[in-house]
């Protein structure tokens, strides 16, 4: 076996390895009831990238080299602090479980047909992803650059935000995705930015399966959930070789366990609050719209009927609250506040708000004629799925945090500024930006909007697992 | 309900197949032929084949020459490239000497620092360190 097939066959088993270290770190709030396993296996997924990027800053805080042993020791501790709690695995014994006993051949053959267009997206975005070393400008100019050197240098280094020939690189930017490649190449023992592509494949088959055992979870039938997970599977323009390295697809999976989760809380489930602060805490320390993320999901709480705001609030503020704090504060005490670099908030003083609302007309003319337009097909279509659900306030808090979501990128443009090139006007997010941060969104939408189908597409209750 | 159903059928039918045709996977061949080429190849030898060094390989030849030639005691690199190199270009230099500090055509080089001239041009008074494929890392200290 060569050294690229060796080294993928590694990522991927320090992959599986932590995603189960993460599944029995937060085996006590992941969703229970029937149908869920492929969720549970996702968040999972998402606490094992977690631990493995808390390690690295805390290995760092503590002055010892990350690496082999304090994953084991990180390891051990889970499994110990947890008495090797197992159940979370085991299949569901009681409970009505949305059954495919009764589902006739007709049924089976066309969620079987949907499953393999599941694989068949998986399978050309995984080639896509490790078909080379990971390439994309923000990949070798942010994300890529910021793990490799505090892999190199085995520490955090000042440079990432005092070095004016960095720039560049965003140094606003949170260290969550930076961290997480440099653990897997501690793990590893060296930098390969070619095989570490092959998490981002495994980022996809997450967020399929927490879709998946989600949309089970609330009723959706078999055909329905595989659906939403096959459409989604195929979205190439989330999915795509340009975005492998990047922190998009991290986060757009964050934010449908977040959103879900929250979703999940206002219903009353009792874990969903944690595991809000968990997606909330992994989204924030992604991408820094992560912690509007958070304050989106805390308004939903606010806006839940009295009688659910009085029994869920309070845990779900304290969660919430949490995970922006522990994501927000050691970075700022590390590096104080670094101003947010393509924007200049100045116009939003009222001095200004003339030219301000001319660049928001500009912003929202280029955002119509050259990402809205071409994607008119994809928009009708997904216009028509909304319309053809039903009212699911679950499903409709989703898509009221997508939707939020989705204003607040079409108008932040209206407040860029190229640092070294001021007449470019607000365009150049609309161009370099736009269009690849709403596609992070999909996740999030594709749950609401399959959400809203449900009484469409029911799943059976004829059975019990006995 | 039926009219519905239909209508959500056939809008996920138009989605999915929108998401196929704006990126068909006919580029599939591609990081298949890749895989099996460089495969058992070293990282450096697959990013040379891949995407990032396709505004100009000979230039990340240099690069890979000159990072396996500089001398534990540079403490960075100026990079001049005697011709434009492209944004993506610029970031992939500072990306392959990290950690490294490197900078591409800055107008002070830092005390310390070695040079890297791609192309011919050997500026007056700058020492060779080594004569690479494409260009040479000098030592521009007097």
């Amino acid at each position: 076996m060569t050294g690229f097939w060796l080294a993928l066959l590694e990522v991927a088993g320090i992959l599986l390895v932590f995603g189960a270290a993460g599944w029995l770190a937060v085996s006590r709030i992941l969703p229970s009831g029937p149908a869920t396993r492929a969720e549970r296996v996702a968040w999972g997924f998402a606490a094992g990238l977690g631990l493995i990027a808390v390690s690295v800053a805390l290995a760092f805080v503590l002055g010892v080299r990350p690496g082999w042993v304090l994953a084991i020791v990180c390891v051990a501790c889970v499994a110990v602090g947890l008495t090797f709690r197992v159940s979370g695995l085991e299949p569901e014994k009681s409970g009505p479980r949305p059954g495919t006993r009764d589902a006739g051949l007709g049924r089976r053959l066309s969620v079987a047909g949907l499953f393999l267009l599941v694989l068949a997206g998986i399978g050309v975005y995984a080639l896509r992803a490790i078909g080379e070393p990971m390439w994309s400008n923000d990949f070798l100019a942010i994300w890529g650059m910021k793990g490799k050197l505090i892999f190199e240098l085995g520490r955090l280094p000042e440079r990432l935000y005092r070095d004016p020939a960095l720039t560049f690189s965003h140094p606003e930017y949170p260290l969550g995705l930076p961290l997480l490649y440099a653990g897997i190449s501690f793990l590893l023992g060296d930098w390969d930015d070619h095989a570490m592509a092959l998490l981002f494949p495994f980022l996809q088959a997450a967020t399929l399966a927490a879709l998946w055992g989600w949309l089970r979870r609330r009723g959706a039938s078999d055909a329905l959930a595989m659906g939403a997970a096959a459409v989604l599977a195929l979205d190439a323009p989330l999915y795509s070789g340009f975005h492998t390295g990047l922190a998009d697809i991290p986060l757009s999976f964050y934010l449908l366990l977040l959103g879900t989760s929250v979703a999940d809380a206002i219903d009353g489930d009792s874990r969903a609050p944690a595991r809000s602060g968990l997606a909330g805490f992994l989204a924030a320390s992604t991408k820094n719209e992560g912690v509007f993320f958070l304050a989106l999901a805390l308004l939903l709480g606010w806006l839940a009927p009295a009688a659910v705001r009085r029994r869920v609030q309070p845990s779900l503020s304290l969660w919430l609250l949490s995970a922006a704090l522990a994501a927000v504060v050691p970075l700022r005490l590390w590096r104080g506040s670094v101003p947010l670099k393509d924007f200049d908030f100045g116009f939003l003083k009222p001095t200004l708000w003339g030219e301000l609302a001319q660049r928001i007309l500009e912003t929202l003319s280029v955002a119509i004629r050259e990402v809205a337009w071409p994607a008119l097909p994809c928009l009708a279509a997904i216009v028509a799925l909304w319309a053809a659900g039903r009212p699911a306030p679950f499903a409709d808090r989703l898509l009221a945090m997508a939707a939020a979501a989705a204003l607040a990128y079409l108008l932040l443009p209206a407040l860029g500024v190229y640092p070294s090139r001021p007449e470019l006007g607000p365009i150049f997010l609309v161009h370099t930006a736009l269009g690849r941060t709403v596609a992070a969104l999909a996740p999030l939408a594709a749950a609401g909007i399959a959400g809203r189908l449900i009484p469409l597409f029911p799943a059976f209750r004829l059975t019990a697992d006995s | 309900m039926t009219a519905r159903r239909r209508i959500a059928q056939l809008a996920a039918a138009a989605l999915a197949a929108y998401f196929v045709a704006s990126d068909p996977p006919t580029d599939l061949p591609r990081p298949i032929a890749f895989l099996r080429h460089y495969a058992s190849q070293s990282l450096p030898v697959r990013r040379l084949g891949g995407s990032s060094t396709d505004f100009d390989r000979p230039y990340f030849i240099l690069l890979e020459w000159a990072r396996r030639k500089l001398p534990p005691s540079a403490r960075g690199l100026a990079v001049f490239p005697d011709r434009e190199i492209p944004g993506r270009g610029v970031y992939l230099t500072l990306y392959e000497f990290a950690p490294l500090p490197a900078v591409v055509a800055p107008a002070r080089i830092p005390p310390g620092w070695l040079a890297l001239v791609y192309g011919p041009r050997r500026p007056p008074g700058w020492r060779v360190v080594a004569d690479l494929p494409g260009g040479a890392l000098l030592d521009p200290a007097p």
